[in-house]
């Protein structure tokens, strides 16, 4: 690895990031570990599906913009392709590790719903980075996430699969389109604009 | 406290953020839970009814307002401001306590609008404002700020950029966490505070509550703002000497939205209130606004009850109190908290009240049932005009002979007062 | 024994502040002793030096590691006495930070409150402080949309709306463009005539315009006070390395680099 992109990773706090996500990875199993031994009501792990992936996205939005975004824009290497490589070790960090805690301790169906969570809702951060700075950018995405999971939608079917995609099934195509029409969009904002200033 | 600087603090720190997100995150809130058919509205026509909706937006609403405390609570690091405070002469506690004002004001701006989306349909029809309401609003008032001190004094003591975010997540799981493992520790949690119809907090648990939240506000605060920090021991040891009986008394539902150990049957909301001419319909005081409905419902099935006979509202669900006891002539409509639809004072499902008025008109609280028994629970069942269809031959002749039907009715209420066996016998023989 | 009352506003005795613990600790400040009157006092010396470390010691942001700091005749170590020294202190760090959303307006007179000022004086003082430092027009202007000057000039108009009787500013002309900086020594230049003004810069033509006094920091000590025509005839004595440089900056350097020619000068 280049001194150059060393520096780099380190200024947009690469490490800590990726401790954080894992931090919150392994909450995620720990607590859908203590839920599966006790005789919890129906329904126990859509708070754990749907915070856990907030809960990386909001770390990985730390990684969007530089301390200092003006000066950033003024340097040659801010192109789009820099910018996309953000997009995507962005996506893994985010997506990986609740996946695999997922995978670890929750079964295939809810690791379905982190995955398309974390896709959707770091599309909701991206989206929100080019119009807010990269240090608010989680706001919309937490208010949302908690407007869903205090109230959960009921129907699986008509308007609540939209308004409610992040508490809906894995194998139901409208939340899942919607989740990545938010990480395209997202993207493809942040690639032509990059952080807000 | 400055009013000036307050409303400088409310206008343009995050005070008006706040209020806004309050306000429109509540009010979707009770539009969602409006718009869904399934769902049991908080709407009921009284006070704690009212105050028990609120109550449960507090599990969207108490950690975006954390978040909010969190934010502003790190606000001088942020903000880099933190350099030129320390000069100032005045003291850390009184800046903290005007920014933790103006939010406070942001909470309850924002949560006007709500209570009013929340009451404003069923407030023509409030029969009651329910007993210990003000007891149960100052609750209301204090989850909120609650959350407020937790987010304050975790963005003072941790002034990192991910604190507010965590600190919202945190509160979310304390407040459903006790929801999904039904633990007597989820007491202390204030979203899960009780509330129901007809029902009214113990004085004592009340009490007990109010203290130790406003312990937890004051240690909070004191722990964040204060020169000395050692001084919100003192708070602290207060909460905690009343978490430790809140937290032990038995946690148990019982039917309802309430714990037995945090509420009493209210028995001014139970009194009867009937309707003037007979038959006579009768509904608990809290319900008053549902009686011209519930009349409207309960009326044909009267009909076919023995004259002098009256309908009349149970009181609370209780599944371990076993028979009711017996009041000639007396039927029973189920109690009708959670039933009301929502944003009106009306009925939300008839159809779902005579089924279950009817259902408990023919109960019969015999120690065994015999296959007599049965068949004649589903002859009575169907027989009765707008239930049915009527499948058994006997209910199918019962049912088209109104005499006849009457006579049945009357004989069958008999056999399951006494738990006459073969009058059962006999009414299936016929 | 020197009687408080008799002090000068700014009394320091054998002043030291270590940053850090056992190996890595780092002597900012050594033994410092200094005694400022009514007048502007210039703060001089080469980066790391210790004048922005003094200036927060004396700000009562900093605790002093040992030595007395007795300010306007009190003791800063003492709660009391401090909350009453900072009623009369102003106050503009070398950096700060603002609240984006308020207007210069708000800022000053939120900071008014903060001081501590009585309500019925403060609206007019911070009219006043706002004109004072030229941004009467931009008073409705939101923090977050001032140039970095101006932003600067809102930080002096919350150092001086309380009336310090002793006013610290670090780095106060930096981002000011050539008008603003005139504009700016005339106010100082005024503001001293009653108060105890120090300052600490690298614009040494800020110095020899609006300065009575002169105190130049070296590794954590005072190498020199005196006027500023003192240190200017210490540079007549010195041949110029580089063409265009003052006589002030010529015994600035000569100051830093010889204790002999600080003896030579008085």
């Amino acid at each position: 690895m280049s001194v150059g992109l060393r520096r780099h990773l380190e200024a947009r706090g690469a490490a800590a990031t990726l401790l954080a996500v894992s931090v919150a990875a392994l909450a995620m199993a720990y607590s859908a570990g203590w839920f599966k031994d006790g005789d919890f009501a129906p329904g126990w792990w859509w708070p754990i599906v749907t915070a856990g992936p907030l809960l990386a996205v909001t770390f990985v939005a730390r990684t969007l913009a530089g301390a200092d975004v003006a000066l950033e824009r003024s340097t040659a290497r801010q192109r789009p392709a820099l910018r996309a490589a953000h997009v995507v070790a962005g996506l893994l960090v985010a997506v990986v590790p609740p996946a695999l805690a997922g995978l670890a301790a929750l079964g295939t169906d809810a690791t379905v719903v982190v995955v398309r969570n974390s896709i959707g809702l770091l599309g909701l951060v991206l989206l929100a980075s080019g119009v807010m700075r990269a240090g608010t950018s989680w706001m919309p995405a937490l208010g949302y996430t908690v407007f869903v999971l205090a109230s959960p939608p009921r129907q699986e079917h008509g308007a609540a699969l939209w308004w409610g995609w992040p508490m809906q099934p894995g194998d139901i195509a409208v939340p899942w389109t919607i989740a990545v029409v938010l990480l395209v969009a997202g993207a493809a904002a942040y690639l032509r604009r990059g952080p807000a200033l | 406290m400055s009013a000036r600087i307050m409303t400088l603090e409310f206008r343009r720190g995050t005070g008006a953020l706040l209020a806004a997100v309050v306000a429109v995150g509540g009010i979707l809130l009770s539009l969602i839970t409006w718009a869904n058919p399934d769902s049991t509205g908080p709407w009921s026509a009284s006070g704690p009814g009212i105050l028990s909706g609120l109550m449960t937006a507090g599990i969207l609403l108490g950690p975006l307002v954390a978040a909010a405390g969190a934010w502003v609570g790190s606000r001088e690091r942020r903000l880099r401001v933190d350099e030129l405070l320390t000069v100032v002469s005045r003291p850390r506690w009184q800046r903290d306590l005007t920014a933790v004002a103006a939010l406070v004001v942001a909470v309850t701006a924002g949560l006007i609008p709500v209570l009013a989306v929340i009451a404003a349909p069923v407030f023509p029809a409030l029969s009651y404002g329910g007993g210990r309401w003000p007891l149960l609003g100052l609750l209301a008032l204090l989850e909120f700020l609650t959350c407020l001190s937790i987010g304050f004094a975790a963005g003072r003591l941790l002034p990192y950029r991910w604190t507010a975010p965590i600190v919202a997540l945190v509160v979310y799981v304390a407040a459903v966490v006790p929801v999904y493992t039904k633990s007597s520790i989820g007491q202390l949690v204030p979203m899960t505070l009780p509330g129901g119809d007809g029902q009214r907090l113990r004085l004592t648990v009340g009490v007990q509550a109010a203290v130790w939240f406003l312990a937890c506000i004051v240690a909070l605060l004191t722990l964040a703002g204060a020169r000395r920090r050692a001084w919100a021991l003192l708070p602290a040891v207060l909460a905690v000497a009343m978490a430790v009986p809140l937290s032990t008394l038995p946690y148990r539902f019982n039917g309802n939205s309430y714990t037995a150990a945090w509420t009493e049957p209210d028995p001014v909301a139970l009194t009867l209130v009937c309707t003037d001419d007979a038959p006579k319909v009768c509904v608990q005081r809290v319900h008053e606004a549902l009686l011209p409905a519930v009349t409207q419902v309960v009326r044909p099935v009267l009909a076919e009850l023995p004259a002098g006979s009256f309908v009349a509202e149970e009181f609370i669900v209780d599944p371990d109190a076993g028979r009711p006891p017996y009041v000639p002539g007396r039927a029973t409509i189920p109690f009708l908290e959670g039933r009301t639809a929502s944003f009106s004072a009306d009925l939300r499902d008839r159809e779902w009240l005579r089924t279950q008025m009817v259902e408990y008109l023919f109960t019969a609280w015999c120690t065994a049932q015999t296959p007599s028994m049965e068949r004649a629970w589903n002859i009575g069942t169907t027989i009765v005009p707008g239930t049915g269809p009527a499948t058994d031959p006997i209910a199918t002749r019962l049912a088209a002979d109104t005499q006849a039907r009457r006579a049945w009715i009357a004989a069958y209420l008999d056999a399951a007062r006494d738990c006459d066996r073969p009058a059962f016998d006999e009414l299936v023989r016929q | 024994m020197t009687s408080l009352n008799m002090l000068p506003p700014v009394h320091v005795s054998g002043l030291g502040v270590r940053y850090g613990r056992r190996h890595k600790a780092r002597t900012a400040l050594d033994g410092l002793d200094l005694s400022l009157d009514t007048g502007v006092h210039g703060l001089l010396g080469p980066n790391g030096a210790g004048k922005t470390t003094l200036m927060r010691v004396l700000s009562t942001v900093l605790p002093a590691t040992s030595g007395a700091v007795m300010l306007l005749g009190r003791d800063v170590r003492q709660e009391r006495d401090r909350r009453e020294i900072r009623r009369r202190l102003g106050y503009l760090p070398q950096a700060f930070g603002s609240y984006p959303r308020f207007t210069v307006r708000e800022f000053v007179s939120y900071f008014a409150w903060l001081k501590e000022m009585p309500a019925s004086r403060s609206a007019a003082a911070v009219e006043q402080a706002i004109a004072r430092v030229g941004l009467a027009d931009r008073a409705d202007t939101r923090m977050k949309e001032l140039s970095g000057g101006m932003l600067r000039r809102a930080g002096l108009a919350q150092a001086l709306v309380n009336e310090p009787e002793l006013l610290l500013l670090d780095e106060p002309t930096a981002g000011l463009d050539p008008e603003q900086r005139v504009t700016f020594r005339q106010l100082v230049r005024e503001i001293g005539l009653d108060t105890t003004v120090l300052i600490s810069t690298h614009i040494v033509e800020d110095v020899a315009s609006v300065c009575d006094q002169i105190v130049l920091m070296g590794d954590g000590r005072i190498v020199l006070r005196g006027t500023p025509a003192d240190l200017e005839r210490l540079g007549a004595t010195v041949a110029s390395p580089e063409p265009g440089t003052s006589a002030l900056e010529r015994g600035y350097t000569a100051a830093l680099r010889g204790a002999g020619a600080i003896a030579e000068v008085r």
